[in-house]
């Protein structure tokens, strides 16, 4: 008998089920579970909304929760009622004359950016002069010469909640986003500067030029400091840093973009937010996890020890087991940021649902 | 009334809002070169203080009031030159600093030596101000509770920030050693900050008049009334 071709067949057989672009789809009965995990939550929050088309008379809260309804595979539109009507107009009710979108002078940049986003995903181009006043208030955010700021400093080019407030890597990942699902020009000299911002934030000699980083290549929440100890990395964070480079236009192949992505590979889980204090930003990471494993638009992810995970069914099979009886999710073990308020966590959650069952 | 040797000095006056303003600079950087032209009249005003309340027949209270007034007027007027926004910060710098002064005239009162009787109350402001950063451990292992939001309403350096239009809980340094920040809180809107500010500085001053009023010395066991002509 010639062995030639059933051996050649056996390697083309291995290697199709061990090459990470062929491996199999998420399993559609699961896909199927998470599109009623995702159903229940937008019950739980069409429940749950104000009489003004609100989510707790939050900017903020209310942009993520119409974000979860739009971009949920039901394709939720303007013409679909008041549920969506509303909470639009509720945050045109709270655009200011310098363009910024928020109830409070709190959270600025963060409320903008989110509501901005919201906006774009309506695809209604009524809201195109809002959303440019909103670009232009979050440019305005970015610290630079003109704040004091030069290009050695290690807050150079970063946004923060807004106001004069020190910058972190979360609101410049808020701000990022916004800014590219609103289509600010690629070669708006805004990228660049956030780019050294969020480079200072990685634990990543090679690239940051900040004294007394580690070397990890994982972000931690601002140059030499993160909430969780020292300036240690950690899930959300190294999440945020990666889909902000990505966003910002950086490269693959990039060393920052490689050294971000294999701190991930190191220290993949959904157990817990990786390197933080036990479940603190737990559902922050999972909405961010979400962003980047799609952005990244790879099946499995593989690990350092080489195993393949199915990123999509450990998320969705997360998410599910977190979910509460009414459809809500929470943190029950911390309250920070905000953690401790379902309509935020519902939104975060469904969103993440969302990019777990979309492909 | 108090004798003129009695008198805080025109630095220690001074010393009060102007510590207040300072401690709001650093909430709050960008204000800064308002907030020194203002520490700077609240020293001026000060000096004429004592002066007033030596003045024989002059009530030593009437005298801390106009002080506080004219503070208030004059950091009004000040904030005003410099942006409106530091309008509401003024009162609440001058109603924080008759409060601390009608707070200091109840100490001088109570009883146990003075030194130690102001050393317990600036201990106190100190621990209540620095809550958020002292009670760090224990913020960041608990889950949020009503109580969080009397640490927020009692802290008077918050409030100095807040009516500057800064968030104070999340400035670099104090984010950075207390997690307060990262938890959902509400600073007192600028009304109420003021209202319960002014309502402190009053009832303050009332306490402190009502301590030191004249004593009607006790008549004697042996007098006897039937002795009166």
């Amino acid at each position: 008998m010639n062995w030639t071709k059933p051996c050649a067949v056996a390697v083309m057989a291995f290697l199709f089920l061990t090459t990470p672009s062929a491996a199999a789809a998420t399993d559609p009965a699961l896909i199927g579970q998470a599109k009623r995990a995702a159903d229940s939550g937008l019950r739980y929050l069409r429940a749950n909304q104000g009489e003004d088309g609100s989510w707790s008379g939050s900017v903020g809260i209310t942009a993520l929760a119409l974000r979860a309804f739009l971009e949920n595979r039901r394709g939720y539109t303007e013409e679909d009622g008041p549920f969506i009507t509303r909470p639009i107009q509720f945050l045109l009710a709270h655009v200011k004359d310098d363009g910024s979108i928020s109830e409070t002078i709190y959270n600025r940049n963060y409320n903008t950016a989110v509501a901005i986003t919201a906006l774009e995903a309506t695809g209604n181009p009524q809201y195109d002069e809002v959303i440019r006043g909103g670009q232009q208030f979050l440019q305005g955010l970015q610290l630079g010469p003109k704040d004091g700021y030069e290009a050695d400093h290690k807050y150079y080019g970063g946004i923060g909640y807004g106001g004069d407030e020190r910058p972190d890597l979360s609101n410049q990942y808020m701000a990022i986003e916004a800014l590219k699902a609103t289509g600010l020009a690629e070669d708006d000299p805004l990228w660049d500067r956030a780019v050294t911002f969020i480079s200072r934030c990685q634990n990543n000699s090679e690239t940051n030029d900040i004294q007394g980083m580690g070397n990890d290549g994982g972000f931690t929440y601002m140059p030499l400091y993160s909430p969780h100890g020292d300036a240690g990395s950690y899930g959300g964070m190294t999440h945020a840093g990666l889909l902000a480079l990505l966003y910002a236009g950086v490269e693959r192949d990039d060393p920052r973009v490689q050294a971000a992505y294999g701190w991930i590979q190191g220290n993949y889980t959904l157990e817990d937010n990786p390197g933080a204090k036990g479940k603190q930003g737990l559902f922050y990471y999972y909405n961010a996890f979400s962003k980047t494993m799609r952005a990244w638009g790879e099946p499995e992810l593989v690990d350092d020890r080489g195993v393949a995970h199915d990123w999509r069914a450990d998320l969705i099979n997360r998410l599910m087991a977190l979910q509460k009886a009414d459809g809500s999710w929470v943190n029950d073990e911390s309250g920070r940021w905000w953690e401790d308020r379902k309509d935020l966590v519902t939104a975060w959650t469904v969103i993440a649902l969302n990019n777990a069952i979309n492909p | 009334m108090d004798t003129p040797t009695s008198l805080p000095s025109p630095a220690s006056v001074a010393a009060r809002p102007a510590l207040l303003m300072a401690t709001a600079f650093l909430c709050h950087w960008q204000a800064g070169d308002g907030i020194l032209a203002l520490t700077v009249m609240a020293f001026l005003l000060a000096l004429a203080t004592p002066w007033l309340a030596a003045v024989p027949r002059f009530p030593a209270g009437l005298a801390w009031a106009l002080y506080a007034g004219a503070l208030a007027g004059g950091l009004a007027l000040a904030a005003g030159f410099v942006t409106w926004g530091l309008l509401p910060f003024a009162f609440l710098v001058s109603g924080q600093s008759l409060a601390l002064m009608g707070l200091a005239g109840l100490g001088a009162r109570a009883p146990g030596q003075a030194r130690r009787r102001y050393f317990l109350m600036g201990l106190a402001g100190v621990v209540v101000t620095a809550a958020p950063v002292w009670l760090a451990p224990l913020l960041e292992a608990t889950e949020r509770a009503p109580w969080f939001d009397w640490l927020v309403a009692g802290n008077p350096v918050l409030h100095l920030g807040a009516a500057l239009g800064g968030d104070p809980l999340r400035s670099d340094w104090l984010y950075r050693h207390s997690p307060m920040g990262s938890y959902d809180y509400r600073y007192l809107g600028t009304g109420t900050a003021l209202a319960a500010t002014w309502a402190l500085a009053a009832l303050s001053w009332a306490a402190a008049e009502y301590a030191r009023r004249p004593l009607v010395a006790p008549l004697s066991s042996t007098h006897d009334p039937g002795d009166d002509p």
